[in-house]
Formats: C-alpha cells, sequence, structure tokens
C-alpha cells in the first residue's frame, strides 16, 4: 500500500503541481498526503465526471472507479468525461483512458459492476476514501453502511435538475446519510431532468470535500447538508444532528 | 374568563419542485392555537388551493422532502415531537436523487 512507502515525486510531477504546492495552507505536504491516498468513486456519471476529473488533476495516488454502464446519447449533456464518439463503450474503460491521459502519474482503476450489499464491503475496505457518484438512494445507503462498518470517509451528493446537495460523513463522529434518510424513499419513476452545470457544481464541491479530507486541511461539511440553488444563485447549510438511534451509526446498531 | 387568543406566525420557504406545485417562494403562515408539530403543517399546507390535494404530506410520509426548522434538518420519524413556535422558519426541499 501507498502510505507504507515512502512518497518519491519525479521533478516533472512537481511542476505538474506547482501551482497548487504554492497556496500556502496546501503546499508540498499535501501533496504528499494526497499521493498517499486511494480514493474509490462509485458510479462515474454527471457527478463522477467532475470527481475523477479534479481528483485526477490534483494528484491523488490511485483512483478506483466503479460504474456498470455504457455511455449514452442522453448522457453527453453533463457526463464531461465521455464524447460523440464513446456512445455504447463502456464508462469505466472510456474514463480510465481519458483520465490517464490526464495525468500520467496517478494510477487510474476501474471495475465494470454494480455495487451491491454482497460487494460493497470489498471496494469500500479497500479504500481511504469514497465518493458519491450515484443515482439511486437504495445504493447510496448500502454504501453509507459499508462507510461507517469500515469507518470510511465519505463525501454524499445529488443532483436534481438546477439544483442539488453535498454532506460529508465522517463514521461516528458526524452523522451519517442514513441520519438524515433512515429509509431509501420510492425508486423514482420519472428519469430524473438535470443539466451540465448542476452536476459541475455539486461534484466540485464532493471533489474539494475529498481533497479536504484526504490532505487534512480546512473544515469539511461534516454534520451539515450544503444545498445548492443553482437557479435563485444560492448556498445554504443546514445542520444535521447525529441520530442516537440510527439504524447504521447508532448506538444500538 | 381567559380568553386564548394566542396565535403563531410561520414563515415557510418552498425549493425547487415544491416551489413550483406551491406556486410561491414562501408563505408567511398566521395559525390560531398552539402545539403544532409538522405534520399539522404540511396538512395546513396540502389543503392550498394552489396544490393538489394531499401531496405534499404525501411526499414527506412517502421520504421524498427534506424539511428544517430554523436551518436545522429535523429527524424522520420524530417530527411530532417537534413544536413549532413563534417565529420559526421552515424549509420544504425535495430530495435530489440523480448523479
Amino acid at each position: 500500500m501507498l502510505s507504507e512507502g515512502e512518497v518519491v515525486f519525479t521533478p516533472e510531477e512537481l511542476e505538474r503541481y506547482d501551482r497548487q504546492i504554492r497556496i500556502p495552507e496546501f503546499g508540498i505536504e499535501a501533496q504528499v498526503r494526497l499521493k498517499r491516498k486511494r480514493a474509490l468513486i462509485i458510479g462515474v456519471g454527471g457527478l463522477g465526471s467532475i470527481i475523477s476529473i479534479y481528483l485526477t488533476r490534483a494528484g491523488v495516488g490511485k483512483l478506483l472507479l466503479i460504474d456498470r454502464d455504457k455511455v449514452s446519447i442522453t448522457d453527453l449533456n453533463r457526463q464531461i468525461l465521455y464524447t460523440h464518439e464513446d456512445v455504447g463503450k463502456y464508462k469505466v474503460k472510456v474514463a480510465i483512458k481519458k483520465l490517464s491521459e490526464m495525468n500520467p502519474y496517478v494510477d487510474v482503476d476501474g471495475v465494470r459492476d454494480e455495487v451491491n450489499e454482497n460487494n460493497v464491503d470489498d471496494y469500500v475496505r479497500e479504500a481511504d476514501i469514497v465518493i458519491d457518484g450515484l443515482d439511486s438512494f437504495k445504493t447510496r445507503l448500502i454504501v453509507n453502511d459499508s462507510c461507517v462498518r469500515f469507518k470510511r470517509p465519505f463525501i454524499h451528493g445529488a443532483v436534481n435538475g438546477f439544483n442539488g446537495q453535498v454532506m460529508t460523513i465522517m463514521p461516528l463522529k458526524g452523522p451519517c446519510l442514513r441520519c438524515l434518510i433512515p429509509k431509501e424513499p420510492p425508486e423514482e419513476k420519472h428519469i430524473v431532468p438535470v443539466i451540465g452545470v448542476t452536476p459541475a457544481i455539486i461534484g466540485t464541491i464532493e471533489a474539494l470535500e475529498a481533497i479536504k479530507i484526504m490532505t487534512g486541511l480546512g473544515e469539511p461539511l461534516v454534520g451539515y447538508l450544503l444545498v445548492v440553488n443553482g437557479l435563485h444563485g444560492y448556498f445554504r447549510k443546514f445542520k444535521i444532528a447525529r441520530k442516537p438511534n440510527c439504524p447504521a451509526c447508532g448506538e444500538k446498531r | 374568563m381567559i380568553v386564548n387568543d394566542s396565535s403563531m406566525r410561520l414563515y415557510v420557504r418552498f425549493y425547487a419542485r415544491i416551489k413550483e406545485e406551491m406556486g410561491r417562494e414562501a408563505v408567511n403562515l398566521n395559525v390560531k392555537g398552539s402545539a403544532m408539530n409538522i405534520i399539522d403543517l404540511l396538512r395546513i399546507l396540502s389543503k392550498d388551493k394552489k396544490m393538489r390535494k394531499g401531496t405534499l404530506i404525501d411526499y414527506y410520509l412517502q421520504g421524498k422532502l427534506l424539511i428544517a426548522v430554523n436551518e436545522e434538518i429535523i429527524r424522520r420519524n420524530e417530527e411530532g415531537k417537534l413544536i413549532l413556535k413563534d417565529g420559526d422558519i421552515i424549509d420544504i426541499m425535495p430530495l435530489p436523487s440523480g448523479g
């Protein structure tokens, strides 16, 4: 595992990260911490495109992507990893190629799979942080529960239309996704309408939260739900309390 | 004889699809009496002429809404315990699910 050994940068690699290393709070220390981390992104659609691009460019050590789908033409208004000629190809395959081209210093890997109760622990156990690029609360809650079991930070994000939300989960230190949503709402019967800018905003905030946690900088959105209203141009932060009787992270679990 | 004419003012803000369905961004409510919880409030709002009858309370019971009182999300299944008071600001938001 990367965190065991010494982190070595080539001169070119250091040059690649020059502008962020110059941020006083960031520096070479944060760059080293980032390179030691393994991030897991579940779902490489609208949110996952943005999250994976920014974590790759920031220089995370290892990135694992999971998605079972192929690129469809209806994805192209928002899933900016893919282009017209990628329609019909598996997302994970295209994503690995494009991200590796963006930054050959990041170890990008992917699995064509659907996350469920049976396989979730195998993926979460191997990761230092898990980031939500999913489109269903059923799967989000499965991932949340596994992140609580293995005490892995989990960044939640979701979108609809011009609106979205972000919540950062540090298991047992703050509320988890089940403290907010104890049980999944009924599956959305209709196709979720969305314009590309919305997952771009939400995905970028998720990537920022992931970078903060991996580097130990700033104050992550733990105990808060950040709600973004694109059309009216405001961000609002709501407090979320930890639920003592939460089925995932509560005392009686 | 003591006349109980207590009433309270609540400010309710609607988000995204709920705002479209209610036809406005916010409403100032003057409610007679006291000891009202979120479910009572949703029942009152569900009678609103502009909204299809009962939709709001149905959405909530199906887990499709997030509700905050004074910028703190209220816990599901515990909404009955939280008694609203004069001056409270309530936010009613649909839960986005896309990715």
